[in-house]
């Protein structure tokens, strides 16, 4: 049976007397769970994610994490449990090495010398940066420090980790990279939660989709579905992903419905080839 | 005369152990819209600031070969004289508008270069009416949207009427939707003013196939040049990590090897290419 | 001290006479009640400059954020209250009170004028004073990049307390520490952004021509002279007021 870990019950949000940022959110993420939150420019999204572990409380409404109310509850306690990587490494890098930079939260959390060293070797290790250890973080480049700053909220093994806009100008290597990283985490149990306009990374590796708009979920389920809804896409200001945009027009010149996964290339191009053999084999006969 | 010569450039940035640039020669044709790619850190951003001359003046280093910008060599001439005939975009609307209002901020260039008053107000007035912003005039661009920010960005830079326009990750920092109305609007800007232009982009689907010569880097080289079609097709280009539009690759895979009309490189021009291979078969039977 | 006090020193466009009157016109306003807050200790004078304060900001359109700012200011003049009160003894209670409303004064007066000027407009009169154009736009920059300054240093510290950093605990000593992990990267951060802002002003040739063309012109109008008239009959009344009767 998963656990539910973030539980947001009609959760209302603004900043001081402004104007009401989230309406109503209502949403349950389990453990193992992958999934990605849409919607245009100041829908809500990191407004959202910011109650995950506190920085925000609720206006009106519940967020329980781990079954905590998160508004009786320090975002220290709650940040254990739900790691969020921010969008530019720059706004958190302080360190004078990676290490440290690295072993920043352990030490917040109080954790002993002996799991510190533990955890650090194995981080580091495990994201290819143990040749970075003694570096400067400052002077790495975009992508290491990305990594870094990845490092140090996997560190201390977060049961939910979100990340805000992880793709952003990166190219098409570092998106498989990151993507497979996430299938990987996902593996071990935890759950994933990825804030992205990137429908092309979603597509490609991300199961669930939110997409939230005005301050509301207006849609949630797999990403096969979500992401070949062209009038929904068109609510929220996200163009489909090409190959859907594909599959569209297949169908309206030549009536042709492609069935399956064909949001990867994989599956497009096993759909496609089933169809055109099917179809034109009987043509023939 | 060529707009752009680079011949047998290299760079290395101060303190850098590698070389930035290995030995680029180029040409760029007046009126050629054209396409850099290629993974991160390959240099095409050094490139861009090498033809308007942030390198060498901004930017110190080794400086090996020379540049030409319409016969002007760059590494003699000033970069406020060159700014007025290559206008650059940067990738983060908030680190170029620096007025608390758009009219001023569109203003500040061509007061820069000294024109007469009567000059530069009609310049604001064409550069807002071309951009479509007009509207904007007396916003300030901190209340914009993402999209509408660049724009701003865009127009400040047309103001000074630039004939080579360089953009260098413009629509990184947006969201699909305003990326897309950017650039559609660069290929109308394109069509109107017959300026050169230089993009730098990683959302191939949204202008691969309105560029007329794609580009292609890795460390520092050249490793290709010509035709999109000819160029996305290769399968190294891929390898690289430069985000070939899914539709070419699903062609590619479904018809290998077979030149079978042109290679798309948008979810219209495949569909063109099955009810092509369709209405084949089914004449053949 | 919260973020909102600095909304008293945001400009925002609007159409109202302090808008659009020339800077070099406006600032004599807070210079006299600046100087005249320095000069007096009764309460009375002093509430009669906050007076006109108001009043200003009403015909500026611009009173809610005015009173937002002073009721931000207000912990930190209760401090200053306070901090005098115990140097200078209960008895001189009113004088204590007098050099905590001063700050709220003085923040009243300038605020007025930085709601109501653009950062550019204050650059344009700096140039017509005789400062040279970088310092001006320096000058005016600073002012322009405050808001992105309050954003960045806000995700900054939601960053780090996103891995635990604790801001409201420990000793004196340790909150100091606990600051570094978000002054650091706020300036590393902000040197480098200033870099970038520098290539993009470059690239638009700045500090190209030595005569540079300035579209918005500012000029003083006879109700800017007779404005900055006001302002100086003002003080000479007091002035006068304080000889006859030290105020």
């Amino acid at each position: 049976m998963r656990r539910c870990v973030i539980k947001v019950k009609d959760l209302w949000f603004r900043y001081e007397e402004g104007p009401w940022v989230l309406k109503g959110i209502n949403l349950e993420i389990y453990e193992g769970d992958l999934l990605a939150i849409m919607g245009p420019n100041g829908a809500g999204k990191t407004t959202l994610i910011k109650h995950f572990n506190g920085l925000l409380k609720p206006v009106k409404g519940l967020v329980e994490v781990m079954g905590m109310d998160t508004r009786k509850v320090s975002v220290s306690k709650l940040a254990r449990y739900v790691g969020l990587v921010f969008q530019n490494p720059d706004h958190q890098i302080f360190a004078e090495t990676v290490e440290e930079e690295v072993a920043f939260a352990l030490k917040n959390f109080k954790f002993s010398a002996d799991e510190v060293k533990n955890r650090l070797n194995k981080i580091l290790k495990e994201m290819g940066l143990e040749k970075y250890r003694r570096r400067v973080p400052f002077n790495l480049s975009g992508g290491e420090k990305r990594r870094v700053a990845m490092a140090s909220v996997l560190v201390y093994d977060p049961v939910v980790v979100v990340f805000d806009e992880p793709t952003l100008g990166q190219d098409l290597k570092q998106k498989e990279r990151l993507g497979k990283f996430l299938w990987r985490l996902n593996d071990e149990g935890k759950a994933i939660v990825v804030v992205t306009h990137d429908v092309e990374f979603v597509a490609d590796y991300i199961d669930e989709v939110v997409l939230l708009s005005d301050g509301k979920i207006v849609a949630r389920g797999r990403a096969q579905e979500i992401l070949t809804d062209r009038d929904l896409l068109k609510k929220v200001r996200l163009l489909p992903p090409q190959l859907a945009e594909t599959a569209f027009l297949l169908e309206r010149t030549l009536n042709l419905k492609l069935e399956g996964n064909f949001l990867r290339i994989d599956g497009f191009v096993d759909c496609l080839r089933r169809w055109l053999n099917e179809n034109i084999d009987a043509k023939r006969s | 005369m060529k707009a752009i010569e680079v011949k047998n450039l290299s760079f290395k940035y101060r303190g850098a152990d590698e070389w930035a640039l290995k030995d680029i020669n180029l040409e760029i044709g007046e009126g050629e819209f054209v396409l850099i790619v290629g993974p991160t850190g390959c240099g095409k951003s050094t490139l861009c600031r090498c033809l308007n001359g942030l390198i060498p003046h901004f930017y110190e280093g080794e400086y090996v070969g020379d540049v030409y910008v319409y016969g002007i060599r760059v590494r003699e001439t000033p970069t406020h004289v060159l700014a007025r005939y290559v206008g650059m975009v940067f990738q983060e609307p908030e680190d170029q508008l620096i007025m608390t209002n758009v009219e001023r901020e569109v203003a500040f260039g061509p007061e820069n270069l000294g024109l007469p008053r009567e000059e530069v107000i009609r310049r604001i007035d064409w550069a807002l009416e071309v951009l479509g912003i007009k509207h904007l005039r007396e916003r300030a661009p901190y209340e914009l949207s993402g999209g509408e920010q660049q724009k701003v960005a865009i127009a400040s830079i047309l103001a000074m009427k630039p004939k080579i326009l360089i953009l260098d990750e413009p629509t990184s920092s947006l969201d699909p939707s305003s990326a897309k109305e950017v650039l559609d609007l660069l290929t109308e800007l394109r069509e109107e003013l017959k300026v050169t232009i230089v993009l730098v982009e990683h959302r191939l689907e949204l202008i691969a196939s309105r560029v007329d010569r794609v580009i292609v880097m890795d460390h520092g080289r050249v490793v290709d040049d010509g035709d999109p079609r000819e160029v996305l097709i290769k399968d190294h280009v891929v390898k690289l990590g430069v985000g070939v539009p899914k539709v070419l690759r699903a062609y590619k895979r479904l018809w290998p090897g077979k030149a079978l009309g042109r290679p798309p490189l948008t979810p219209g021009e495949f569909v063109r290419q099955v009810v092509n291979t369709y209405e084949e078969m089914r004449d053949k039977s | 001290m919260r973020i909102s006090m600095l909304r008293g020193l945001e400009y925002k466009y609007m159409n109202t006479f302090m808008h659009r009157m020339d800077p070099r016109a406006k600032v004599f306003y807070p210079i006299v009640c600046m100087v005249i807050t320095l000069l007096t200790v009764n309460v009375l004078t002093l509430t009669l400059i906050l007076s006109t304060a108001i009043l200003l900001a009403f015909a500026a359109k611009t009173l809610r954020r005015l009173l937002e700012t002073l009721r931000g200011l207000f912990l930190l003049t209760m401090m200053i209250f306070l901090l005098n009160l115990i140097f200078m003894g209960v008895e001189r209670c009113a004088i204590a009170f007098a050099y905590a409303f001063r700050l709220v004064v003085l923040g009243a007066t300038f605020s007025i004028f930085f709601m109501t000027t653009s950062p550019e407009d204050m650059a344009l009169a700096m140039v017509k004073v005789g400062i040279p154009y970088e310092y001006a736009l320096a000058f005016m920059s600073s002012i322009r990049f405050v808001p992105t300054l309050a954003r960045d240093l806000q995700t900054i510290i939601d960053a780090q307390r996103s891995r635990g950093l604790e801001l409201d605990s420990g000793g004196i000593i340790q909150r100091a520490k606990n600051f570094l992990p978000i002054l650091i990267p706020l300036m590393v951060f902000e040197i480098r952004r200033s870099y970038r802002i520098a290539e993009a002003m470059e690239s638009r040739a700045f500090g190209s021509v030595r005569k540079r063309t300035y579209v918005h012109e500012l000029r003083l109008r006879f109700s800017d002279y007779v404005f900055i008239m006001s302002c100086v009959i003002g003080l000479v009344l007091y002035l006068f007021a304080r000889t006859i009767w030290g105020v």
